[in-house]
């Protein structure tokens, strides 16, 4: 059942003027009746057809007509025609002719040169007709008057079409035209409207806005609106927004802050002591080489006394061990560059945490920090010289690498991340090592995760906090951010190159917190 | 990172068992190390990773032993015996500038076959290439013992008058003629520059037997397969890691059934070194292993799991293990190595997550806070916040924007792998603009803002150069001007309780004279704001007028929580 109400009601001021005077089937009439532009009357039957109150079927009919010189030789505004045909009826001395006298001197020429006419002369000039006139006329006129109302491109055949390639020859005789427009009339739908509008709505009275005319009224039983289309699309807010990968910085900080940790940071522009040497990273290994590692000029200063038992550790290990010790430079430890790792910074705080412990303080504690490091590499879909690190760091005693793996599970769970894996792996800095791996269901792949350990105690002997346990991790925090942006790689998500659109209305980041399942804990 | 690339059924007979590709992963993954890809065959060749640690792995009879192990399937410790030998190698003191140490053993009966040879070449690449730094720290040189006679000297000369035919060469010159004709000696001719004399291996009759670590004599360096006694030589600078790499590849080719001897190496000055292959002993608590891995497992129980990372308890003594370590085993470096042993052998996967029992309250640093609250006002303003990197061109941060000479001190990189980066960046407008241009087809108005961090150079600091936090809006729109940002800005300002002056400055070189100034807060300039100048907008290569401000937040930051 059609509710005709409702679709009155919805109707626009336009359209409710319009649709009565769809049956007039012209816009000329229509705009007239009502006082309306043209462009207007036809916004209107455009709205109805939108309804589908109206149909309009366009046409485009492409017809042959006279061009502007053929006009006039049909017309016979051509001196030399109407000369022409003048003399066809008989030779005329200069005093009959009807034609303006100071039109004879031009018309005679192209006559002459033709060879259409004879002049004599006798006390005044006489012309007549030579034997091709006739045929002329014929041949030019008369064809031409067939077109005087415009031919039908598709009525074009046979003789009729020989006779228009011929004069299409010459130029300015005929011309394509093409008439273009619409019908229209109203559709059943449109009909009943019509008829309900007229019969029973012709007085109603619809508002279209609250304003403080009716505002003021303080009555409004006889106050109705215009209903509108309530599904209607509006367009998209033109809005602000965070940058994904700061909002997925945020998340993971957050998560950091639910779980106890205490936020650090530190330079960017680092030594190589805080960047390796302090993590006992051998002074040849290849991690420091130049395609690694962004070096910078000049030199840093470095804590004296610190440098010191690190390079006793870098070259004589602890004591009972075996380790192949290296030799050691101070050249090479005071070197500027741009952090790898953020675990610089982790080093710059278990130093301060080590002053704490000799004072007597308690340092157990908890530490993360998200942060910006460097890789000199040619830039790729799957390399970027900047990167962020999701840097952290639990200190205490009697912890253990299951305590890793349950501060690893739990983090992760809390992304939304539930099906990962744990893998031995090595660094030069901590033992156990540990990585991470979760299973991306989408790609049906392993993906790493998080890079992890517990440092070793040659780590943390120069420190003083020798005795002590320190879990440490960094997160390849970039790589969350594309997982959360549902992005391949990052850099589809950061740089110079990135498409405001996208920004914009790319889906809001959601922090899935997935239960633990099949969790053993 | 040391690749080694292994067939499916070469690991399976040094293993002694019939794996799947799937289990050989499994097991490897489990061990600590992993398969990063496989060829297409019916006998697959398996692209291994190592570890950097696991120098007794980097061979694929390496792999199949600790594989074996892993699998339980010995019983105890491989043997690995070394005789004595007769023979020397005298170390004369000239090759300690240029280089000081070798060590070197005799392999006997080797049972030489084709594909052996190759695999024992393959070893000896695979270990240039890793542990050798690319023969920089540590390089091996393989003689035929037929072709030679003992004593050998190790010592320096003059490159004159080291002559000989080099390896695959018909003919004879000296070394300097070797580093620059040589395919071999030009790739390596860098380990020897700058040095008067070079190191070279002379035999009892003169001859020389190698220019180490460039390349081996043709005459007396050149192994066949009709050779069964093998001379091999390690040279390099710390005797400690050239013994661990000696241990390494000894018992890896004792593994192919030869037997070795122990060759006596004598240092001028009397220094004597000879390879020996026993096991050492370390003292481990059980408490720590379990404390440390956060299991509780008995000491008979560690005792099976030992032997499946190729470790052997000796003795245990109420809470001491004594452990047996292989003398290859030279990633045992401290009690937490064998710790993590046991760990792998228990199998990561079984150790049950438990959350570490710390209380303690978290929270971020304030400043993480502030800026955060700045870049929420923005987005309410309706802008979109950017991340540029910090890495970018001079030309980009000053000569695109106006300056022919940097106008500041900057960090500039000493080499970088892309062409196109050579500084941090100061400031962050300039990355701004290059989004702009980015985005010129998308609809206007734009605006966006990035909080980020520059580079700044200071003497004062200890590493020479700060983190500096700087908030850069901008607008582009044909419609826009400078009173649209200044609404922004007070509006920024108003709302973070940030007081602030306006100082006319007709000298910023990127911004529109008469349409900029610095921004004040407590008397001190933090920042920049105006039109840019049309100048600017084209080097960019916008056709859209852009207004814009740069704060110094750290500034800003200290300067209100005075």
């Amino acid at each position: 059942m059609i509710d005709l109400k409702k679709i009155i009601y919805s109707l626009h001021p336009l359209e409710r003027k319009v649709l009565p005077l769809v049956h007039l089937g012209k816009i000329s009439e229509i705009s007239q009746k009502l006082g309306l532009s043209d462009t207007e009357s036809t916004t209107g039957i455009q709205l109805l057809e939108q309804k589908e109150y109206v149909s309009v079927t366009k046409f485009d009919v492409k017809k042959i007509v006279l061009d502007k010189f053929g006009f006039a030789f049909v017309k016979g505004d051509l001196p030399e025609i109407t000369f022409l045909k003048e003399l066809l009826s008989g030779e005329k001395k200069m005093s009959e002719l009807k034609l303006d006298k100071s039109l004879v001197g031009s018309a005679l020429g192209i006559l002459k040169k033709n060879n259409l006419i004879s002049i004599r002369k006798e006390d005044e000039q006489i012309f007549s007709a030579n034997s091709g006139a006739q045929k002329f006329v014929d041949d030019f006129v008369n064809p031409l008057l067939v077109f005087e109302n415009g031919v039908l491109v598709s009525d074009l055949s046979g003789d009729l079409e020989k006779t228009y390639l011929e004069l299409k020859r010459r130029s300015g005789f005929l011309k394509e035209s093409s008439d273009k427009g619409f019908d229209f009339s109203l559709t059943a739908l449109g009909q009943k409207v019509c008829y309900e509008i007229e019969s029973k709505y012709s007085d109603l009275e619809l508002f279209e806005s609250v304003d403080s005319s009716i505002l003021k009224k303080g009555a409004f039983e006889n106050v109705e609106f215009r209903h509108y289309d309530v599904d209607v699309s509006a367009g998209y807010e033109n809005i602000g927004r965070h940058h994904p990968m700061i909002e997925a910085n945020s998340i993971l900080s957050d998560v950091f802050v639910e779980m106890g940790f205490t936020e650090m940071e530190g330079p960017m522009v680092e030594s190589a002591f805080w960047n390796m040497d302090v993590m006992w990273t051998p002074q040849d290994h290849p991690a420091r080489d130049e395609q690694d590692t962004f070096y910078l000029e000049g030199t840093a200063k470095v804590p004296a006394e610190l440098v010191e038992k690190v390079r006793v550790m870098h070259e004589k290990g602890l004591k009972k061990s075996h380790t192949p010790v290296g030799d050691w430079s101070k050249d090479i430890t005071s070197k500027r560059l741009l952090r790898t790792q953020s675990t610089a910074t982790t080093f710059r705080m278990l130093a301060k945490l080590g002053e704490k412990l000799k004072k007597g303080e308690n340092i157990d504690g908890k530490y993360f920090y998200v942060a910006h490091n460097f890789r000199n590499e040619a830039i790729d879909a799957t390399h970027l010289a900047e990167f962020f690190q999701g840097e952290g760091f639990i200190v205490g005693d009697n912890l253990s690498l299951s305590h890793l793996m349950g501060f690893i599970r739990e983090y992760y769970l809390k992304l939304g991340i539930n099906k990962i894996r744990f893998k031995p792996t090595f660094n030069p800095y901590t033992e156990p090592s540990m990585e991470a791996h979760y299973f991306d269901e989408k790609m049906n792949k392993w993906y790493a995760l998080i890079n992890s350990g517990i440092f070793r105690q040659e780590t943390l002997v120069p420190l003083g906090l020798g005795g002590k346990t320190v879990l440490a991790w960094g997160m390849g925090a970039s790589r969350v951010a594309t997982l959360l942006a549902g992005k391949a790689s990052m850099r589809d998500i950061t740089g110079t190159t990135c498409d405001f659109d996208w920004l914009k209305n790319r889906p809001m980041m959601t922090r899935k917190i997935v239960s633990r399942t099949g969790g053993k804990n | 990172m040391v690749y080694v690339y292994a067939k499916q059924s070469k690991i399976n007979e040094y293993v002694g068992e019939t794996l799947s590709v799937e289990e050989i992963d499994t097991t490897l993954q489990e061990m600590g190390m992993d398969m990063k890809g496989i060829s297409d065959d019916t006998d697959p060749e398996l692209k291994v990773e190592i570890t950097a640690e696991k120098m007794d792995m980097v061979s694929v009879v390496g792999i199949g032993r600790a594989i074996k192990y892993y699998r339980s399937l010995a019983s105890s410790l491989p043997k690995y015996s070394i005789a004595k030998s007769v023979n020397k190698v005298i170390v004369e003191k000239s090759v300690s500038s240029v280089r000081p140490k070798t060590v070197c053993v005799i392999l006997r009966d080797v049972n030489m076959t084709t594909e052996l040879l190759d695999e024992m070449i393959e070893i000896q690449e695979k270990i240039h290439d890793s542990f050798g730094r690319h023969r920089k720290k540590a390089s091996i040189g393989i003689y035929p013992m037929d072709d030679f006679k003992f004593p050998v000297t190790f010592r320096a000369e003059a490159p004159e008058e080291i002559i000989f035919q080099p390896l695959d060469s018909e003919v004879e010159m000296d070394a300097s003629e070797i580093l620059k004709s040589c395919d071999t000696g030009k790739k390596f001719a860098h380990l020897l520059e700058g040095h008067k004399k070079y190191p070279v291996f002379r035999d009892a009759n003169s001859q020389i037997l190698s220019l180490p670590p460039v390349i081996n004599s043709n005459k007396t360096g050149r192994v066949d397969l009709h050779h069964k006694d093998l001379f091999i030589e390690i040279s390099g600078f710390n005797l400690t890691y050239l013994d661990n790499l000696l241990k390494v590849l000894t018992t890896t080719f004792l593994e192919f059934g030869c037997s070795a001897e122990a060759v006596s190496v004598e240092y001028e000055g009397g220094d004597t070194y000879e390879l020996t292959l026993d096991n050492s002993k370390d003292v481990v608590s059980l408490d720590y292993i379990n404390k440390l891995i956060g299991i509780n497992v008995t000491a008979d129980e560690v005792k099976k799991l030992a032997l499946k990372v190729m470790l052997e308890v000796e003795s245990v003594n109420g809470d001491d293990i004594t452990f047996l370590i292989p003398s290859y085993r030279c990633d045992i470096w401290h009690d937490s190595d064998i710790a993590d042993d046991i760990a792998r052998a228990y199998g990561y996967n079984n150790i049950v997550p438990t959350l570490p029992e710390i209380v303690t309250v978290g929270s971020r640093l304030e400043v993480s806070d502030f800026t955060k609250r700045l870049s929420d006002t923005l987005v309410g303003f309706g802008f979109i916040e950017l991340y540029s990197y910090m890495l970018t061109s001079i030309k980009t941060q000053f000569n695109k924007i106006g300056f022919s000479e940097p106008d500041k001190k900057f960090e500039r990189l000493l080499d970088s792998e892309d062409q196109g980066l050579n500084m941090l960046r100061v400031r962050i407008l300039p990355e701004i603009l290059e989004s702009l241009l980015i985005n010129r087809k998308n609809k206007y108005p734009q605006s966006v803002f990035e909080n980020g961090f520059t580079i700044q150079k200071n003497v004062k600091s200890e590493t020479g150069a700060d983190n500096v936090r700087h908030l850069c809006a901008a607008i582009a729109d044909p419609r826009t001007n400078y009173t649209k940002i200044k609404g922004a800005l007070d509006t920024f300002m108003k709302l973070n309780n940030i007081e602030f002056e306006i100082k006319v400055n007709d000298k910023i070189p990127f911004l529109i004279p008469g349409r900029s100034a610095e921004i004040i807060v407590d008397g001190k300039s933090v920042g920049f704001i105006g039109e840019v100048s049309p100048e600017v907008l084209v080097n960019f290569g916008l056709l859209v007028p852009v207004v814009a401000f740069e704060l110094v937040i750290d500034e800003i930051y200290s300067i209100i929580n005075k």
